[in-house]
């Protein structure tokens, strides 16, 4: 079990836990005693890390304690005593980012991390909080600071005895700014397709046993179930966990065509089957806008095949429990919710319906992201055309600043100082 | 001699010339103590003025009602539009001037001031009372002046020390003394020093050059002015006073690169002599050759130092080696072989008070009618020198009457203004020179429309006489009228400012197609033409800029604890009490200020409300 403290105070708040005196040296781990209210002192292992040199940028300690949470809970109370406060959620990271160890695009990735509910959602925030973003924007950030500050050796200094860029190079140094972004883009998936909470909708004739089904992925009781045909009235959803996420399912209310239902229920008040007529249309609808379609079928029922407006992606034999002869189709499953025969399997094979995607190691971009980039790229595209006449030089930097501005918003802020200081480690200005 | 005046400005350079002149034309009783008075506006590096983004800055001088845009027309003897192949923008005008011209010049200017004494002597300590306000000063002679306000303006003379090669002399220009009691005084009202070095280049005999081995640079054939006043004249183009004469330029060689390298132990620079920094924009030769290893030549600008001198300035080759490698480095120059040095380039070493310790009044925060102005500040250049001169001078006497506001000019408005936040915000690491591209708002900071930009504001200070407001009004009417025509007016289905906007139109274009066009007054058709091209691009600046500018009006109260912010960061509250930023704007372009910063201190003081 780990504690950790960050700030200041961390090593003086820190001391008051430990039996002898320790000096905290910096990116050290020792073997020390603990000293937790009138507990027997136990040994543990303190790291210390000394700012700027630490997750944070401030001083940390981490003090790694034996498992048992009443003493983890007991020292927690004693370092609170002593001015420590526990963080809020993600303030470590946010240190980590004001005391500049970390850019804005690490930090979103450990905000998504906190708030991922999918492995694809943490992969993708991994390589944010990896710094891919940044490692892969940084390139087409640098071309058009770079070219930017060439641009500005042309206006600020045109006195001096440098040589400028040609309208070529500047074309082509947009260009491959250009590019990059382009192919960013092009290789990265939307953020929000993986934090897209994937919906499979559940249909099936009245009584096919879809609400046994959804109570039993649920684990608790979510539909109401009856033996009657058509209980389910209307769409009823639930959050399931499967492996590799969370997903809704939407148990829709029983698919059939009107003759159908009128078998089954006598009354017909023209305003039933009104509502009727809605229902079923909005059930359609939601098949339609799934991303998965899961049909459950009553192996025991007559009827033919529900006429669905797209295609299964899975087949689920329902009451295997009360007969054993379903058929074997491929893309099915057979299972008894009431006993739980293959129910493992069934989670399986929804997980792979609702998580499996191709190359799903692609960075993830969030919509501010796509945003920036492409207020970037429609500014490099107007630079371009300015970039063909010479007279235009302050109009062409005033694009490329919005491009850099823009890239900025992920990145950080190129200032005009960054700029001259390019200007100036590159060429030899000064009359 | 008086023994009590509202203000003394200590220093007669191009800050205290400017800083003076504005006070006592406000009204103020105002003493410039300097230590020789026929220095006064004197020219210590080279002999021009203006350039680029520094010319904008003259312009925004004259149009407040500065004095060294008119000094500058008077004295200048070769007028050059810089970037003249690019846009209106980034034009900056410049001026070689007769130094020695220009500082009489200044001399007659100031004289002509009311309310104003020129003292010669040397402030050595500034008087305060006990609530930390100014009250006087005494000079090194024993005597005591009182006032209630001081501008300094020392330059490079604090603690000043020339270095050439091993040689190091006291003074902050050569031939003169330095000022040595100033910076003890100044530490010990709580300020805290930095030190910056500069450079100056050897001065040649102009009768010992081969001019021939040179390429010629010559002046505008239509020179146009500094002042406003001078451009005004209407359908009349102006023409400088003075006979007007050329500049050359040389190179550098190999052979010459050579004995810099094998003398830089002797450089003060590199044998440690120097440790304060200077300017990156202006590097000795020797920094030139180490840091540009690979680069053959370097240029050489020959700038003659005045019509009745013979003394040429060598732009480009500014340098603290010994005198002996002076003397071999510049006879391989190319038309330089008998060449004979005047007197000898040097670097000067000079103490500053970091300017986190001021206001954007340029007043200092720890003592109540203290202000500090030019190179004291950080800056280098005479431009931004008498920039801050102006904005001191016109804060100092506002300081008198209890109830006038803060003169401060926004980062939108003026280069002054962007010089000014800058040196508050972010604390020079070399002398701090002023470039277009400092300008976020470069497009609307031009040369043509510094008068629109401020003129207005320098009537309501005050230093805007009937005359000028007069004259510049009228050229406000022509320029509006004009605009009202092209609105109003049609050109193949567009209206004819849409039509001008287009890259491939012009008035001359315009005026085939619109008679009305032809009768608009060429120098006013061409501000017109500038004002519309950019109106678009000027518009779209703003919208990217327009956050920024909520941030700006959202004013933070000098009273606030920063220590009671909730959920401040400790190293954001040091900051923020050191810099003591007045907007939010300010504060959130301190270095390590972030956004979410600034957000916690809009909620505070929401709360506060």
């Amino acid at each position: 079990m780990v504690v950790r403290l960050s700030g200041s105070n961390a090593t003086s708040i820190a001391q008051h836990v430990l039996v002898e005196a320790y000096a905290f040296p910096a990116s050290t781990g020792a073997r020390l005693r603990f000293r937790v209210r009138d507990l027997p002192s136990f040994p543990g292992w303190v790291y210390s890390f000394r700012s700027p040199k630490s997750v944070t940028g401030e001083d940390v300690v981490e003090l790694h304690l034996p498992g048992n949470p009443l003493v983890a809970r007991m020292l927690l109370e004693d370092l609170i005593a002593h001015g420590a406060r526990q963080a809020d959620p993600g303030e470590f990271t946010a240190r980590a980012y004001f005391n500049g160890r970390i850019d804005l695009a690490q930090a979103e990735g450990v905000a998504a991390t906190i708030a991922a509910q999918s492995d694809a959602q943490l992969q993708a925030a991994r390589q944010l909080l990896g710094g891919e973003l940044a490692r892969r924007l940084r390139p087409a950030m640098d071309s058009i600071a770079e070219t930017l500050a060439l641009v500005e050796v042309g206006i600020d200094f045109s006195e001096e005895d440098v040589t400028f860029l040609s309208t070529e190079q500047i074309h082509s140094r947009l260009d491959s700014a250009d590019r990059a972004l382009d192919d960013l883009l092009r290789e990265s998936a939307r953020f929000e397709d993986v934090t897209h909470e994937p919906q499979i909708v559940l249909v099936g004739r009245p009584n096919a046993g879809k609400s046994t089904l959804l109570n039993a992925l649920v684990g608790e009781e979510r539909a109401v179930v009856s033996p009657v045909a058509g209980t389910t009235r209307d769409a009823i959803s639930a959050h399931v966990t499967l492996p590799h996420g969370v997903v809704r399912i939407i148990d829709v209310a029983g698919i059939e065509k009107t003759s159908d239902r009128q078998r089954h229920l006598s009354a017909t008040a023209s305003a039933q089957a009104d509502i009727d007529r809605q229902m079923q249309e909005r059930a359609q609808q939601m098949i339609q806008s799934a991303d998965r379609v899961v049909l459950a079928i009553d192996p025991a029922d007559p009827d033919p095949p529900l006429d669905l407006p797209r295609k299964p992606d899975l087949i689920v034999y329902t009451k295997a429990d009360l007969s054993a002869s379903a058929p074997t189709v491929h893309n099915s499953v057979s299972v008894s919710a009431l006993t739980g025969g293959r129910m493992t399997e069934l989670c399986q094979q929804l997980d792979r319906l609702a998580f499996e995607r191709e190359g799903g190691q692609a960075l993830t971009l969030n919509s501010r992201h796509l945003q920036c980039i492409a207020t970037a790229r429609e500014a490099i595209a107007r630079a371009r055309e300015l970039a063909q006449s010479n007279v235009a030089q302050e109009l062409l930097a005033m694009e490329l600043r919005e491009a850099l501005d823009a890239v900025g918003q992920i990145l950080g802020q190129v200032t005009p100082d960054d700029v001259l200081g390019r200007v100036f480690a590159t060429f030899c200005i000064g009359k | 001699m008086r023994n009590k005046y509202d203000i003394i400005v200590i220093g007669g350079g191009h800050a205290g010339a400017e800083a003076a002149w504005a006070a006592s034309r406000l009204g103020a009783s105002t003493a410039l103590v300097t230590l020789d008075p026929t220095r006064i506006g004197q020219m210590s590096c080279n002999p021009a003025i203006g350039g680029l983004a520094k010319g904008q800055m003259v312009r925004e001088i004259d149009a407040l009602g500065g004095l060294m845009g008119i000094a500058t027309d008077n004295t200048g003897i070769q007028f050059r539009m810089l970037n003249r192949s690019k846009g209106p923008a980034v034009w900056g005008p410049r001026a070689q001037a007769d130094k020695y011209k220009y500082a009489v010049e200044v001399q007659r200017l100031l004289s002509t001031c009311p309310n104003l004494d020129i003292l010669n002597g040397e402030v050595s300590e500034i008087l305060t009372d006990d609530s930390k306000a100014v009250r006087g000063v005494t000079l090194a002679n024993g005597a005591r002046i009182g006032c209630r306000a001081i501008i300094v303006t020392t330059g490079t003379f604090l603690r000043a020390l020339m270095h050439t090669g091993e040689k190091k002399t006291e003074g902050g220009r050569v031939g003169e003394g330095a000022a040595r009691g100033l910076s003890g005084c100044l530490a010990k009202l709580g300020l805290e020093l930095g030190r910056l070095k500069t450079g100056t280049p050897p001065r040649i005999k102009k009768e010992s050059i081969d001019f021939s081995k040179f390429d010629e640079q010559l002046g505008d054939d239509e020179p146009a002015p500094f002042s406003h006043l001078n451009e005004y004249q209407p359908r009349k183009n102006w023409a400088p006073p003075l006979q007007q004469v050329s500049c050359w330029i040389g190179a550098t060689n190999q052979t010459i690169h050579d004995i810099i390298r094998a003398n830089l132990h002797r450089a003060p620079m590199y044998s440690g002599q120097i440790q304060s920094t200077g300017p990156r924009y202006c590097p000795s030769i020797e920094d030139k050759v180490v840091r540009f290893a690979d680069k053959p030549s370097h240029h050489i600008f020959l700038e003659p130092e005045g019509l009745d001198t013979n003394e040429i300035y060598c732009n480009g080759i500014s340098t603290s080696l010994p005198a002996d490698v002076q003397e071999q480095m510049i006879r391989l120059v190319p038309g330089l072989e008998r060449a004979e040095i005047l007197r000898y380039g040097y670097a000067v070493e000079y103490d500053m008070v970091w300017p986190t310790q001021i206001r954007s009044t340029l007043e200092t925060k720890a003592i109540r009618g203290l202000f500090l102005a030019g190179q004291i500040n950080g800056t280098s250049g005479y431009e931004e020198a008498a920039a801050q001169g102006l904005i001191a001078g016109v804060n100092a006497t506002r300081d008198l009457r209890e109830d006038s506001s803060d003169f401060v000019l926004g980062r939108d408005e003026a280069y002054m203004g962007v010089l000014v936040d800058d040196l508050v915000t972010k604390p020079p690491t070399e002398p701090y020179r002023m470039f277009t591209s400092r300008a976020e708002h470069r497009l609307h900071l031009r040369n043509d429309n510094a008068d629109e930009r401020l003129t207005p504001i320098g009537r309501e200070i005050g230093l805007v006489d009937d005359s000028r407001w007069a004259q510049f009004e009228n050229r406000r009417q022509q320029i509006e009228d004009g605009i009202a025509l092209l609105r109003a007016t049609r050109v193949e289905g567009v209206t004819a400012s849409d039509w001008l906007r287009r890259s491939e139109s012009d008035w001359t274009k315009l005026a085939e197609k619109l008679p009305e066009a032809r009768a608009v007054e060429p120098s006013i058709a061409r501000l017109i033409e500038v004002r519309v091209k950019y109106e678009g691009y000027i518009a779209r600046q703003d919208r990217q800029i327009e956050k920024f500018a909520k941030m700006e009006s959202k004013l933070i109260p000098a009273s606030i604890d920063y220590a009671t912010v909730v959920g401040l960061r400790n190293e954001a509250k040091q900051k923020l009490s050191t810099f003591t930023p007045r907007s939010l704007g300010q504060a959130l372009r301190i270095s390590g200020i972030t956004p979410a910063d600034i957000t916690l201190i809009a909620i505070h003081l929401d709360k506060k409300r």
